[in-house]
């Protein structure tokens, strides 16, 4: 085989890497960005916020509890923080209940998780019917916990303030000690199906926090959101297109698609990272 | 031969006009969901001075404090907004009294679109500043407005009404002008700019005013050969400037004895009773300050991102990757400085590396000085206005280290959408919760 047929062949093959390697990046994008947009909307409504750094406490009675008041309809998922330190062959059955009285189990629903292993970072997601809790109404979460050996311990992310001035910290159904609030989070289902579900869990926190500062109209906020979101997509667009031109001379239609679903998809995991499916509970209450 | 296609000056403009949109359009956002009076540290205390125009028709008057304002603070806050120059509040206050209403709410929302409106004076002034240093890396102008438009504590400066946000579109402006000036070897449309910065410089915080010493660096340096021109050139930006600032320091002069009026208020805070004694005078050696305060790295985180009254910063992974950012960039600057003394080429770039070096952490300097000897207050805000010389130093910094053509500026546009992206998840996952809890 001559020189320049062999220059072919290597220019043939590269080729062929690269276009094997755009379209591996495109499907590693279109996958992860698929799994983000599988995962069920569910819109904030309350947090604590970061500067309030929780504590933890031990369970020792073996239930725990918070009563909650939500100020909106359709809550559909409450998140709580746990630790676990858990030695080899044991585990730590939690059952949480949520209802409407402290003392009766009617009307009731409940799930059951068990943790068979130490982590800091415990974050239990419990979804549920949006339909269950009604605004101002006051619920109960209750989670009973119980340990398969003395030597493994569970522990809740709670705040020794009154952060949470719409109910309390509970130990064995009991107000033992008054303002303490369990750290959790309550998230509303969105009202829309998705696609606009997403641009409703992206915009309505906004519209709500411009209320409070006695902003501008709410059609202006939704307006500029639209218009920055849109821009954004314009810029990550021109960005790929140029970042392709500079990567490859010959497949540049593959690099801009490549490019843009990579930036896409990284953008996705730095915004919405924490509502992957990855190392999260998911606990159904029913 | 690699030919970047961000050379094409249209495509490069493009670029940054879009970014800067973006950026105006986010800073107004989060604008509007920032408390009245609580978007950011003294946004009250400053708004307080506007009224005060507002309801008199004439400039704020300082009074003195009353007794025991100070007393039992950790912070002496040793600041009077009446007698420290921002003449930006004088436009406000105007807007204020011809559409403003008698809700604190809406006026102070007015308030803040002037800081927005500032946001891409700066970027834009930053821009044509960072193309003139850097042209033969074109994606570097683009970076340096993308950093500016997403580091979430230089947004939030420019969405709460404070006398941050014109201190540095002031100094951005002068910088770029003294930039400018020496490029051009001071033909008379640069001098008359540099005076006119330096002027609006002159009539807004003094966190702004290391302009002043580098102006008059640049000028030595550039004429120590040319006495009289050196007079000349002086005098004319010296004139300029004063022409455009002295009234207020000759106000006062006037009113309060004291054309600066640090040490009025100096006086004034002792005479109101119990304000805490600054460390140095108590003693305290500046080793211990700075471990009593964690000074370093508060001022580095807050330098970032400290969003509202409580500082919220970022999570530990980001400022991680910031200090390794800032460690390779601060590594790349020795070897570029070192290199180029070596091979004895200090021409124009390596002078204006030098006063942007000496800007920036003279200004951190300054900023530790005053708050060991005087308030205590520390923010990483305060270096803001010599934000644009970070900016080059950090570029110079990177440049030295790696070459930004071919693939390397392919990743840098490619980093680009992620520090926006990065910006919304802080706007998301910090800022919303905050305001809205």
């Amino acid at each position: 085989m001559s020189t320049i047929d062999m220059e072919a062949l290597c220019r043939l093959i590269r080729c062929h890497i690269q276009r094997l390697a755009f379209a591996s990046c495109s499907l590693t994008s279109v996958v992860w960005l698929a799994i983000i947009a599988a995962q069920p909307v569910h819109i904030p409504v309350h947090d604590f916020p970061e500067i309030y750094r929780p504590s933890y406490t031990q369970v020792l009675s073996g239930v725990k509890g918070q009563t909650i008041t939500p100020r909106v309809d359709g809550i559909s998922r409450i998140d709580i923080w746990a630790r676990t330190d858990i030695k080899a062959g044991d585990h730590v059955t939690v059952r949480f209940d949520l209802k409407r009285d402290i003392l009766s189990d009617n009307d009731m629903i409940a799930g059951t998780i068990i943790f068979d292993r130490s982590s800091q970072h415990w974050q239990v997601r419990l979804a549920f019917d949006p339909a269950y809790i009604s605004r101002d109404e006051v619920v109960y979460l209750r989670m009973e916990s119980v340990l398969s050996s003395p030597d493994s311990s569970l522990h809740y992310a709670y705040f020794g303030g009154d952060l949470y001035p719409h109910g309390e910290l509970l130990e064995l159904d009991r107000l033992e000690t008054p303002d303490q609030d369990l750290r959790f989070k309550l998230y509303r289902a969105p009202q829309f199906p998705k696609p606009i579900a997403w641009l409703e869990a992206a915009i309505v926190p906004a519209l709500l926090a411009a209320e409070k500062a006695k902003g501008p109209p709410a059609w202006i906020v939704a307006t500029l959101m639209v218009a920055i979101g849109s821009l954004g997509c314009l810029f990550v667009l021109s960005i790929s297109i140029l970042a392709a031109r500079i990567f490859t001379i010959r497949h540049r239609n593959e690099a801009t698609v490549a490019l843009l679903l990579a930036i896409a998809a990284t953008a996705v995991a730095v915004v919405a990272g924490p509502e992957a499916p990855i190392g999260k509970l998911w606990v159904p209450l029913s | 031969m690699y030919r970047s296609p961000l050379t094409d000056i249209t495509t490069q403009k493009r670029l940054a006009l879009a970014l800067i949109v973006v950026a105006t359009l986010n800073a107004l956002l989060w604008s509007f969901v920032g408390r009245p009076g609580s978007g950011g540290p003294d946004e009250d205390a400053h708004f307080r001075t506007v009224n005060t125009m507002v309801r008199t028709g004439a400039l704020a008057e300082f009074k003195g404090y009353p007794p025991g304002r100070f007393s039992g603070l950790a912070i002496r806050a040793q600041v009077a907004h009446e007698i420290t120059p921002n003449a930006l509040a004088i436009p406000v206050a105007i807007t204020i009294a011809v559409i403003g209403s008698n809700d604190y709410a809406f006026n102070i929302h007015v308030a803040r679109l002037f800081m927005v409106a500032l946001y891409p004076v700066t970027l834009w002034f930053s821009f044509l500043t960072l193309r003139r240093l850097f042209p033969d890396t074109p994606v570097a102008p683009i970076l340096g407005v993308t950093v500016m438009s997403t580091v979430p504590m230089f947004v939030m400066v420019h969405t709460y009404y404070t006398n941050d946000a014109p201190a540095i579109a002031s100094s951005t402006i002068a910088t770029y002008a003294i930039v400018r000036a020496v490029q051009s070897g001071f033909p008379v449309r640069d001098i008359i700019l540099l005076g006119v910065s330096l002027g609006i410089v002159g009539l807004h915080k003094y966190t702004g005013f290391l302009v002043f010493p580098a102006t008059a660096f640049v000028l030595t340096w550039h004429f120590i050969r040319q006495p009289k021109r050196l007079v000349q050139v002086a005098t004319t930006i010296l004139l300029t400037a004063a022409t455009i600032a002295s009234w207020w320091y000759f106000r006062n002069w006037i009113l309060y004895g004291d054309p600066i009026g640090v040490a009025f208020t100096q006086v004034a805070v002792d005479a109101s009773g119990g304000a805490p004694v600054p460390p140095r005078s108590r003693g305290q050696s500046p080793t211990e300050f700075v471990e009593d305060t964690n000074w370093i790295a508060e001022n580095f985180a807050t330098f970032w991102a400290g969003h509202g009254q409580h500082r919220i910063k970022l999570p530990s992974a980001a400022y991680l990757a910031l200090s390794s950012l800032m460690a390779a960039a601060t590594l790349g600057l020795i070897v570029g400085v070192v290199r180029q003394i070596r091979s004895r080429r200090l021409g124009i770039n390596f002078l204006i590396l030098a006063v942007m070096a000496a800007m920036h952490l003279g200004l951190w300097t300054v900023s530790f000085w005053s708050s060991y000897t005087v308030d205590v207050a520390l923010h990483g805000r305060y270096v803001f206005p010599t934000f644009l010389p970070f900016l080059v130093l950090i570029i110079t910094g990177l440049s030295s280290i790696t070459d930004w053509r071919g693939r390397f500026e392919a990743v840098v546009l490619m980093i680009l959408p992620l520090m926006l992206a990065a910006n919304s998840a802080y706007f998301i996952h910090s800022i919303l919760p905050d305001v809205n809890y």
